[in-house]
């Protein structure tokens, strides 16, 4: 019997859509690794996202869509037509944060943030309007809500009123962590990864480091990751700096130069103001990096669990604080050692079979039907 | 004799010692007082370890069901002393009681049981380095959580209540040793194969400074005949081969030989000599009596309790001395039989049972059964 469960990635659009790519290829790829073979399901994908990810392919059933997946309301549009015709009675699992306007059932959806409700800056108008609407309607119909942290489940049912038993979180795992806390290079080098978007909190960082390097003469900061909406914001924060000379701004740059430069910083600082699980963060804690974190993300569990105050977690507006706290990473030795020591033993907590594990029970759940005998909410799509 | 029970024990016991390069005595005791647990129906342990892509050797594998943490020994180790996390309780099952079987103390909020050898560092500074001292101290601070700390000997009793420890904390246990069955025919190739026909002077262990070697090899030498036979890994800041100079060609060094070979040397030698300047207990010594093999070993330390009165103590610092009391055991064989029967039957009533045995009424008295 060939297995009902479709599993729809056609959100997947290569390069586009950054940590909620990451997010679905890396926790798929783990339950290929990690989950029983009873419980395969097809994954729905265009052809890109498999030429980008052949892992996928090679752990699971796939059905490739021709579109390049690029242009938007085509791609909702197959969602509708191409695939919902094709998982005519299966349950479906859509990884893209919405539900197609027709889909079979039952039904779960990813959630990766409330960001168009909490944050509708960083979008444009047509986005966050379409976004407004389709995600609170996603959830409302959807039989699971998958949330990427606990975080992320706890504002679905704050923000969006979710009964909690409709709610599970799919959380993200790392592979090995590294054997000891990292030792840094000279010149002693911050970073900082992150697309430039408002919210990434860039300005904040270029401030803070501007007033550290005051009393640093040798400290770094290196801005990575890819242009966002704010680029042109960052770059003149850069330029008009009195130590812009010592803060470089890469751009996006390759997985393997990423690790490189995350191995040999002496802290990351990362001041975002709005994520939904904060991977760059859990990966600089696997790496024995210390990381420094703006308070009210999911990345302030990760780095404060325990209940343990071990002033890692940072106001999010306040430069001082964060040239202040920099500044004793950078002198006190013991200070690094123990950061980094707290984040490793908080990194191994995140496995991939924990993953593979959530995501199964997920699975599970959804082909065993709702399990209190009310619908979920009205839907107008087809049933299976 | 114990009770039988509905629910056993559940333990946990970290044997990450195992894995260490040079494992030596603390890890055989680990493993010696879990496989005596093992065998018992009122005690279930758990074994707890960092990650590993090896196993260890078989003389080292405890036979018990082990979990490994994803954290690698030096992060668990540090991180443990250093910020009492990764709490170890969910990984290892939420058993009844948590057992730092000699070592690190694995971070817990269950009732602990810390096992402390020795406290050599302290009275020899210069037997450890740095590093060694940095990480027996911080083990030995973590250690005054448990609700008992386990000792193998009155002397290491002594140096912890000298360190402060409490007395109603410490509890002297003794480690044992499995009886082995001699191998005449092994130990006569063993002999003959390295051209052995005179007496044989027996050392085993890890070759390390407090082991006291270069006095052992300057009383050998000064006799007429004996060959000192060196068996046993390197630890660490020892030059063996300066330290036996003085022998000539009178001295066999194996270096590290499985566990069948260093029994059988037991049996091959005519005297077992173990000088160190301190032991927590000095398992060679129990295991030389098992074989029924005379021992010349330290006065001052545990060597002396493990021995009572099978055999002879010296100061480890007196070369003639310690010649003295060798010739004596070689040139009288009345005395070697004596000694050599009295060893093997003290060394029968100190088993890993006994050592179970006594670790399960600690394990009560901290649960208050």
């Amino acid at each position: 019997m060939t297995c009902r469960l479709a599993v729809n990635l056609l959100s997947l659009v290569p390069g586009d859509v950054g940590g909620a790519e990451e997010y679905a290829v890396r926790t798929l790829t783990a339950y290929g690794r990690h989950g029983p073979s009873d419980l395969r399901p097809v994954v729905y994908l265009s052809q890109v996202a498999l030429d980008a990810h052949p892992d996928l392919g090679a752990a699971f059933d796939v059905e490739v869509h021709p579109g390049d997946g690029r242009s938007r309301p085509r791609r909702i549009l197959a969602e509708s037509t191409w695939l919902a015709r094709r998982t005519t009675g299966m349950a479906v699992h859509h990884f893209g944060g919405r539900i197609p306007a027709r889909t079979s059932r039952p039904v779960a959806v990813t959630v990766h943030d409330l960001q168009p409700l909490d944050e509708p800056l960083n979008f444009s108008l047509i986005k966050r309007r379409y976004l407004e609407w389709a995600l609170p309607r996603s959830v409302r119909r959807a039989d699971l809500v998958v949330a990427v942290s606990d975080q992320v489940g706890r504002r679905i049912v704050d923000r969006l009123g979710t009964d909690p038993s409709r709610v599970v979180v799919v959380p993200i795992g790392v592979g090995a962590v590294a054997a000891s806390p990292a030792e840094p290079s000279d010149p002693p080098t911050i970073l900082y990864p992150a697309v430039t978007h408002p919210h990434k909190n860039h300005l904040m960082l270029v401030e803070a480091f501007t007033r550290l390097a005051d009393h640093h003469p040798t400290a770094r900061l290196v801005l990575t990751g890819g242009p966002g909406t704010a680029e042109a914001e960052v770059a003149n924060a850069v330029a008009a700096s009195r130590h812009g000379d010592r803060i470089t701004r890469t751009g996006r740059i390759p997985a393997t130069d990423l690790a490189a430069r995350l191995a040999t910083a002496i802290v990351v600082a990362f001041p975002s103001t709005y994520e939904g699980f904060g991977i760059p963060v859990l990966e600089a804690m696997a790496a024995g990096v210390p990381v420094l974190v703006a308070d009210g993300t999911p990345a302030t569990d990760l780095v404060s669990d325990g209940g343990v105050d071990r002033d890692a977690v940072l106001a999010p507006h306040d430069p001082q604080v964060w040239a202040d706290r920099l500044g004793r990473v950078l002198d006190d030795r013991a200070q690094r050692t123990d950061l980094a020591l707290w984040g490793l033993t908080a990194a191994a907590d995140h496995t991939w079979e924990a993953s593979a594990a959530a995501l199964e029970q997920t699975w599970r759940r959804l082909l065993a039907g709702p399990d209190d005998g009310q619908p979920a909410g009205p839907d107008t799509g087809p049933r299976g | 004799m114990s009770f039988p029970r509905s629910s056993p024990i559940r333990v946990a016991h970290l044997l990450e010692q195992c894995w260490h390069r040079v494992p030596g005595g603390t890890a055989v005791a680990a493993v010696g007082l879990a496989r005596g647990l093992h065998a018992r129906t009122d005690v279930e342990v758990t074994g707890l370890t960092a990650r590993h892509r090896t196993v260890p050797p078989g003389h080292l594998d405890a036979g018990v069901p082990t979990v490994a943490s994803r954290l690698p020994r030096a992060v668990l180790y540090e991180s443990w002393h250093r910020l009492h996390r990764p709490v170890v309780d969910r990984l290892v099952g939420h058993p009844d009681l948590v057992h730092a079987t000699g070592g690190a103390v694995p971070a817990t909020d269950l009732p602990l049981v810390a096992t402390i050898h020795d406290l050599a560092w302290r009275r020899h500074p210069e037997v450890a380095t740095l590093r060694g001292h940095r990480m027996f101290e911080a083990w030995l601070s973590d250690a005054r959580r448990a609700a008992r700390v386990v000792c193998p000997s009155e002397a290491t009793r002594g140096d912890l209540l000298e360190a402060g420890f409490p007395e109603h904390q410490v509890v002297v246990v003794p480690l044992g040793a499995d009886p082995v069955a001699a191998d005449p025919e092994l130990a006569l190739r063993l002999r003959a194969s390295h051209g052995l026909d005179g007496p044989v002077v027996l050392w085993v262990g890890t070759v390390e400074p407090r082991k006291n070697l270069p006095v052992l090899a300057r009383a050998v030498a000064s006799l007429d005949g004996p060959t000192l036979v060196v068996v046993g890994p390197t630890g660490w800041r020892e030059d063996l081969s300066a330290a036996v100079a003085p022998l000539g060609d009178r001295v066999v060094v194996t270096g590290p030989v499985d566990e069948a070979v260093k029994h059988a040397w037991f049996d091959a030698a005519d005297v077992f000599c173990f000088p160190s300047l301190l032991e927590g207990f000095g398992l060679p010594v129990l295991e030389a009596m098992g074989h029924g093999t005379p021992v010349v070993t330290s006065a001052g330390t545990a060597t002396e309790e493990v021995l009572g009165d099978a055999g002879l103590t010296v100061d480890p610092a007196d070369v003639d001395g310690l010649a003295g009391a060798v010739r004596r055991v070689l040139g009288d064989s009345d005395l070697a039989e004596r000694l050599g029967a009295a060893g093997r039957l003290r060394a029968a009533t100190m088993t890993w049972d006994a050592t179970a045995e006594a670790t399960v009424s600690v394990y009560r008295e901290v649960l208050h059964q």
